[in-house]
Order: C-alpha cells, then sequence, then structure tokens
C-alpha cells in the first residue's frame, strides 16, 4: 500500500506587489511511496522540494491535484497524528528549554502523560542533546536546533516522517547519527521521506529517490537501478597509449607510466586484443558504475524531457 | 484539550515575556502620582485617583493587548514555529481559540493587577471602605471587556498582516471604538448608499460607548446591573465574531 | 483545512447579527434617557500635556465637538448648551490662534435661546480672550462691538469696541463709520441695519452672508 500518494500536485504563487504574476514552483506530477520506505527527494535550490512537503504538511494549499497519506486526504487533521515533520531551518519558542518544548509538542500530539516524560529523555538521548535539556532554546545552536527538529519529528513515534534537509547545519558526527537514525527507523518500519542536496547521503540511505527540477519531476527510481551498470569499462595499463586504441576510447587519463582509459562495454575485448599485441601490460579492469551523482547531473541539466523511470 | 495545552503556553510565553509587567509598574506608578496630586488639590482626591487610574489602566491594558495579541500570534507565523505546530493533530482554529484564551488569561491577570493597585490607591486616599469601590471595580471589569475585544482584533488582524500593521490597525479601532457612536449618528444624520455604509461600518467598529463609565464612577455614581449584563454578551458577541473572522483568515491563509 | 470554515462562517453572522441588536439597543437607550454628553477633561493644562505637542490637532477636535454640539442641540430644540462655553474654552485655550473658534464661537453662545445659548457675557469674555491672543485680527473687534451692540445693548461699549478695532493697521474702512454711528444713533434701526449689511459685505462664509441677510430682511 502507498503510504505517500500524490496525485497531480501542482502549486501556483501568486507574487508581486499585486499578486498578478503567477509562479509555478510545482508543476502537476504524480509519485508514490510505499511503507517502510526511505525516500530522497532531491533537486537543486528552488527546485520545490520545500514546497512539495508543505503543501504534503497542510501549511500552503494545492493549486490543482491532490495527495493521500496513509489513505487520508492532506487535508484531514486526523492525518497528522501520523506525522513528523522536521522543517527547513527549524525555529522553535526561543523562550523555552528544550524539554518544556518537547513536553509542549508531546501534550499536542495527545501522548499519554504517563510515558511523556521517559519518552522524552528517550529521544532528547537519541539525538544527542540530552546535556543540553534545561537550556533555553535561545541559547542553542544551528545545528542544535536542527538536533531539537529531529527530536521533536521522532517524539510521537510517527509512522511517516518528512525531513527537510534534515542534514543541514549537522557536525560530520551529527550528520553519521543521523544516517544511523534514519537506518534505526526504517528497520522500525517507518517510512521517511526526506529532500537533501547530499547526494552521498541519499545514495547510502534511500531505497528510491526522485529528482526534481524547476518544478518539474526529472526522474523516480531505486538507487540500485540508478546507480547500476553504466555499460563501460575503465583500463588501467602501463607504458603508452597506442594509437590503435584511440578510436575505441571515451576517456583518458595519463599519469606518469600509468595511462587510465574508458570504453564501452562491447569494446573490451578487441581493446585487450589491441595491449596484448604491443605487449602493454594491463593493471586493472573495472566496470565503470554510474554514481547517483552522474544520474542527478544528467536529470537536472540536460534540457530532454524528463525521463520517467519506474521502479 | 488541545486549545487549553496552546492557552497554557501562551500564557507562559506572556509571563516569561517581561515586557508584560512593565505596565503593571508602570500604572501603579501612575497611581502613586494621581496620589501625590490628589494631596496636592482639596477635596477631589478620590476623583482626581479613579479617573487617572481607570485611564491608566485602559492606557496600558491597551498597549499590553496590542502588544501580545499581534507579537505572539503574528510573531508565529513569521518566524514560522508554527509549521511544527501544525503539522501536529491541531486544527486551525483550535491554534486561534488557543492564543485566544491565553491571551485573554494574560490581559485579565495583568487588569486584575492593576486593578487592585487601584483599590489600594483608593483605600490610601480614602481609608475605609466604600459601597462605592465596587463601582470602581465595576469600571475596571469595563475596560477589561474593552481590552479582549481589542486583543481579539489584534489576533484577527495578526492572522493576514504583519505584527507592525497589525498593531497600527487593533489600536486604530480601538480610538475609532471610543468615537463609533458619535461617527453613526454623523452617518445616520445624511441619506444615501455612502451613508448606509458608513453606518454599517460602525456596526463592524467595537462600540465602547457605554463602556466607558469612568467619569460617572469617580463621582460616586451607580452603574445599572442591566449595562453590566448587557455590556457583557455584547463584549462577548463581538470578541466571537472578530474571532470566527479570525479563524476564516487563518483556515484560508497559506504559511509560506 | 478549510473544513472549520462553514461553522465559523455560521458562528460569525450570528455574532454579528446579535452585536449589531445590542448596540442598536445601546443607542435607543441613550436617546431615550438622554443622558447630557459629558466633558471627561476640564482642564487645558492637562490636554495640553496628554496633546504631546499636538495641541492643535486636540484644539481642532474640540472645536469639532463644540460646532457638533451646538448642531445637534440646536436642532433638537433643547434651549440650553451647558457644554459650549467649556468646550469653547478648552479650543481656545489649546489653540488661542483658532480665530474661527472666537467668531462662531461668539455667534452661538451670545443670541437668546433657541438660537443661541443666551450668554452673551460669555461671548465677550470669549472674544476678548481671542483679542488679547490676536491684536491684528480686525474682525475680532467688530465681533466684540456686535456682541455689545445687539446682545448687551451697551452702546458706549460697542461704540469703543469699533473703535479700536478701526486702528488696527488693515482694518475695514467701516469699522470707523460703524464707531461713529453706534455712539450718535445708538438704538436705532438704521444702525442695526448697518452692522448687518457690513457683515453681509465683509464676509464670504455663505452661512453668516443668509444669517444677516435674515435680519437685514427682519429690520424693513
Ligand atoms: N511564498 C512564495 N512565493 C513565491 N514563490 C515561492 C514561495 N515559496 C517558494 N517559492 C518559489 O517556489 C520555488 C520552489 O521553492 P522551494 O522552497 O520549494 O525550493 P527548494 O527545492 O526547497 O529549494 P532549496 O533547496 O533551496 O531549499 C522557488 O522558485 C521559489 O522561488
Ligand atoms: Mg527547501
Amino acid at each position: 500500500m502507498p503510504v505517500i500518494e500524490i496525485l497531480g500536485l501542482e502549486k501556483t504563487y501568486a507574487t508581486g506587489l499585486f499578486r498578478k504574476q503567477r509562479k509555478h514552483a510545482l508543476h502537476a506530477f504524480t509519485l508514490e511511496v510505499y511503507e517502510g520506505e526511505v525516500f530522497g527527494f532531491l533537486g537543486p535550490n528552488g527546485a520545490g522540494k520545500t514546497t512539495t512537503i508543505k503543501l504534503l504538511m497542510g501549511l500552503v494549499f494545492p493549486s490543482a491535484g491532490s495527495a493521500r497519506i496513509l489513505g487520508l486526504s492532506i487535508g484531514d487533521p486526523r492525518v497528522h497524528a501520523y506525522l513528523g515533520f522536521l522543517p527547513e531551518q527549524p525555529y522553535f519558542y526561543d523562550h523555552l528549554t528544550a524539554r518544556e518544548l518537547l513536553e509542549y509538542y508531546a501534550q499536542l500530539s495527545g501522548m499519554e502523560a504517563k510515558g511523556r516524560a521517559r519518552r522524552i529523555c528517550e529521544v532528547l538521548q537519541r539525538v544527542g542533546l540530552d546535556g543540553s535539556a534545561e537550556t533555553a532554546l535561545r541559547k542553542f545552536s544551528k545545528g542544535m536546533l536542527q538536533r531539537v527538529g529531529l527530536a521533536q519529528a521522532i517524539l510521537h513515534n510517527p509512522r511517516v516522517l518528512f525531513l527537510d534537509e534534515p542534514m543541514s547545519g549537522l557536525d560530520p558526527l551529527g550528520r553519521r547519527e543521523l544516517r544511523l537514525l534514519i537506518e534505526e527507523l526504517k528497520a522500525e518500519g517507518k517510512t521517511v521521506f526526506f529532500s537533501t542536496h547530499l547526494l552521498a547521503d541519499a545514495e547510502a540511505l534511500c531505497d528510491r529517490v526522485a529528482v526534481l527540477h524547476a518544478g518539474r519531476l526529472r526522474g523516480v527510481g531505486a538507487v540500485c537501478d540508478l546507480i547500476g551498470d553504466a555499460g563501460r569499462v575503465e583500463l588501467v595499463w602501463r607504458g603508452r597509449n597506442p594509437v590503435a586504441m584511440r578510436p575505441l576510447l571515451l576517456e583518458t587519463h595519463i599519469s606518469g607510466e600509468l595511462v587510465r582509459g574508458v570504453v564501452p562495454e562491447a569494446a573490451q575485448e578487441e581493446a585487450m586484443k589491441i595491449l596484448r599485441c604491443a605487449s602493454l601490460p594491463l593493471v586493472s579492469l573495472t566496470p565503470v558504475r554510474t554514481s547517483l551523482e552522474e544520474y542527478y547531473l544528467r536529470q537536472t541539466q540536460s534540457e530532454a524531457p524528463p525521463q520517467e523511470v519506474r521502479a | 484539550m488541545t486549545v487549553l495545552t496552546i492557552a497554557r503556553s501562551t500564557f507562559r510565553e506572556a509571563a516569561r515575556d517581561r515586557v508584560l509587567y512593565s505596565p503593571a509598574v508602570f500604572a501603579v506608578l501612575m497611581t502613586g502620582a494621581a496620589i501625590l496630586v490628589g494631596q496636592v488639590s482639596i477635596g477631589i482626591e478620590r476623583q482626581v485617583v479613579i479617573n487617572l487610574g481607570l485611564a491608566a489602566v485602559t492606557f496600558f491594558g491597551v498597549i499590553v493587548a496590542i502588544l501580545v495579541g499581534t507579537g505572539l500570534v503574528a510573531k508565529e507565523i513569521q518566524k514560522r514555529t508554527l509549521y511544527t505546530v501544525l503539522s501536529r493533530p491541531v486544527e486551525r482554529w483550535q491554534f486561534v481559540a488557543g492564543k485566544f484564551v491565553g491571551l485573554a488569561g494574560t490581559l485579565a491577570i495583568n487588569g486584575g493587577l492593576m486593578g487592585l493597585g487601584l483599590l489600594a490607591a483608593l483605600r490610601y486616599v480614602s481609608p475605609g471602605f466604600s459601597g462605592a469601590d465596587a463601582w470602581v471595580l465595576v469600571a475596571v471589569y469595563f475596560i477589561l471587556l474593552q481590552l479582549l475585544m481589542v486583543c481579539g482584533l489584534a489576533l484577527l488582524f495578526s492572522t493576514f498582516s504583519s505584527p507592525l500593521l497589525a498593531g497600527v490597525f487593533s489600536f486604530a479601532l480601538f480610538v475609532l471604538g471610543n468615537f463609533a457612536q458619535e461617527l453613526r449618528d454623523v452617518a445616520q444624520s445624511g441619506a444615501g448608499w455612502v451613508h448606509r455604509l458608513m453606518v454599517g461600518a460602525t456596526y463592524l467598529m467595537p462600540n465602547f460607548s457605554a463602556f466607558n463609565v469612568a467619569a460617572g464612577v469617580a463621582h460616586g455614581e451607580s452603574i445599572a446591573s442591566l449595562l453590566i449584563l448587557h455590556n457583557s454578551i455584547y463584549a462577548v458577541t463581538y470578541t466571537g465574531m472578530v474571532l470566527c473572522a479570525a479563524v476564516l483568515a487563518f483556515e484560508w491563509r497559506e504559511l509560506q | 483545512m478549510r473544513r472549520g470554515s462553514v461553522g465559523a462562517g455560521l458562528l460569525l453572522a450570528a455574532c454579528l447579527a446579535l452585536s449589531v441588536a445590542l448596540v442598536r439597543r445601546t443607542d435607543e437607550q441613550r436617546a431615550a434617557t438622554a443622558r447630557d454628553e459629558v466633558l471627561y477633561l476640564h482642564s487645558p493644562a492637562l490636554l495640553r500635556r496628554l496633546s504631546l505637542g499636538h495641541e492643535g490637532l486636540v484644539a481642532d477636535l474640540y472645536w469639532t465637538r463644540a460646532v457638533q454640539y451646538f448642531g445637534m442641540r440646536h436642532h433638537a430644540r433643547k434651549g440650553t448648551f451647558p457644554l459650549l462655553d467649556p468646550l469653547l474654552e478648552i479650543a481656545t485655550a489649546l489653540d488661542p490662534k483658532l480665530t474661527v473658534a472666537y467668531q462662531f464661537g461668539a455667534s452661538f453662545l451670545s443670541p437668546p435661546p433657541p438660537d443661541g445659548a443666551g450668554q452673551p457675557e460669555k461671548a465677550i469674555e470669549l472674544v476678548e480672550f481671542g483679542i488679547r491672543h490676536n491684536p491684528e485680527k480686525w474682525r475680532l473687534f467688530y465681533n466684540l462691538g456686535f456682541i455689545y451692540y445687539l446682545e448687551m445693548k451697551d452702546y458706549a461699549r460697542a461704540s469703543e469696541a469699533f473703535g479700536r478695532g478701526a486702528k488696527v493697521p488693515g482694518a475695514h474702512p467701516f469699522l470707523r463709520v460703524l464707531a461713529a454711528q453706534t455712539a450718535e444713533h445708538a438704538g436705532e434701526v438704521e444702525t442695526a441695519r448697518l452692522l448687518w449689511e457690513t457683515t453681509l459685505e465683509s464676509s464670504t462664509d455663505p452661512l453668516v452672508r443668509e444669517n444677516a441677510r435674515t435680519h437685514l430682511r427682519g429690520l424693513q
């Protein structure tokens, strides 16, 4: 069962002094996210990632289309009981301490009074803030606020998490902890939908990703497919670069003694033969895999019509 | 339940905002000044204390009502603290209602304290309990009702404009509220649709003419219980109307 | 998130209807009991301080209030105008250069009821105050003489007032004529006619001119 169903969701902002100009922040698109998935939402600045998440949270209203979360329409207040949300650059009531803030949110989420205090301690520990529980949020650093944001998102044990750039502002250790946290959440069977600019994190964490560019969905797919075989092999040999080799090479790089060349998979045998004939010693042969970065760049830089990949 | 949670948190925020205490202190100072004035002039100490005290309660009450009304609500929208609140099972009307209850509680306590300060000052200038003191309390109650209406307006304006604009709008309506009756008299003396529109507009403004009893109270006049009932009902319905408008505006508001 | 809208809209309509009904009731009650208007602050000095440097504005407000007060009670044929003098006093004390307040204020205060407040002494006090602060305005002397002549029947003082006015640089030449006329032909119809004719001729205000015309018609 899809946990998040986006059906032709579209958002146009009225801008300008008299709200006459229209700004297409998001063109109609359709997307499904399944139970237990970690889903990465990628795209350059201004692509519409935050807009999508705000639409799903009911903070702004769609210009057209609809969306369902856990089978409930996004306008339905009941759905919020099952959601956790970390906004972009979160900001909280800064006169409260971290513990007071979480207490307030726990009450708003309708959590039982009984387990509340314990759950708050647990969550604070999980985001590494147990030492600053009694400090006013006014005195928190950016990364600490980000951690508070994470704490409040997971506080009420929600089934679906929406994290808008959860890594931003975190130190390297914090990022690692967050990766672990997301993996734990996945292990608990939660669905995590997060936007990010950090492709390495997306590659490491996500089951599937979507790439958004200028308000259009450019591609969706399972990470293992997207970063699969590129149909090329990389050969490294010692010596010179024979003339016969040149038409086959897609890329060459010579450093000192070593020559590195990439050839299409189909030309692998021929290339090896050429090297043997020229008695140049082969050092290594590896199939090239596309990184998520390459896929991302292809989707966001090409002017080609968006490519739909179904997983 | 949700409403009460939000109300309690709003109250706590206002209480932690030390800005809130200074007007109360100031009102007490004003009353102290009244005592000095009373000692300089002869025979009208009570009057001066009541008039000046009630004026101070109104003045500082309105400032607090507008500051907290716009500050706490428009600020939440501007600083986006609302995102994480509204992504929880909290409906927008619950947020508006909770905010209002919290603000009303803050105002009631603030105004109540000022009222007590005024009574203390009265006790100082005319020792011994006087039945007329009760009417002073009723006058303070009327001021509180006005403050609730102003606070509702501040909340309404906060839902669609910046804190500063919301403050200016609500203060303007507070001033207009004191002239609403005169404005309507003027508007009613004419004919045509412009005048009819103006009359309609005066009904949308708060009408404070029946709430200003300071002068009478200062002269020891009593207040009809019917007026107390009437003003209470009016304050409730007017505030209800404003809050409904605030809920409507807020439900349609995009949090960008 | 617009599910509550219908409920809120209905409740809004109900509250609006009820509050309009309540306000109308207040209006009716006020009309029935006809409680007099109250002047909350009597002290110009206090008002000056409260106006935070904008005495002119507050003076204008009080002058407007005075006009409305006079107009409303005049219209309702009340006959008495107890707050008129204090209102004028405050307005002029806040802004002594507010000459309209002397000219029209005097004409509200001096005629006998129901046309005015029947307080010519107050009117004289007001105009004298105006003259002290605006000795260059010949018209104030003219107003003063007018009140002495028509309302107080004190012809000597009237003549004196016109005479003082005639000495003001730029004064209307008729003031000199009026001074002589009021002294020698006191109480004669011709003199009164002359006074009103001067008013008619020297004023541009339509109300004042209409009033002068009415009086001239009455003298024929
Ligand atoms: N309130 C608004 N009014 C007008 N346009 C807006 C508004 N909010 C966002 N936009 C526009 O919508 C587009 C998408 O913005 P959005 O914030 O969703 O981008 P994003 O993908 O989250 O970018 P980033 O990676 O920088 O966070 C942008 O072009 C932005 O200018
Ligand atoms: Mg964003």
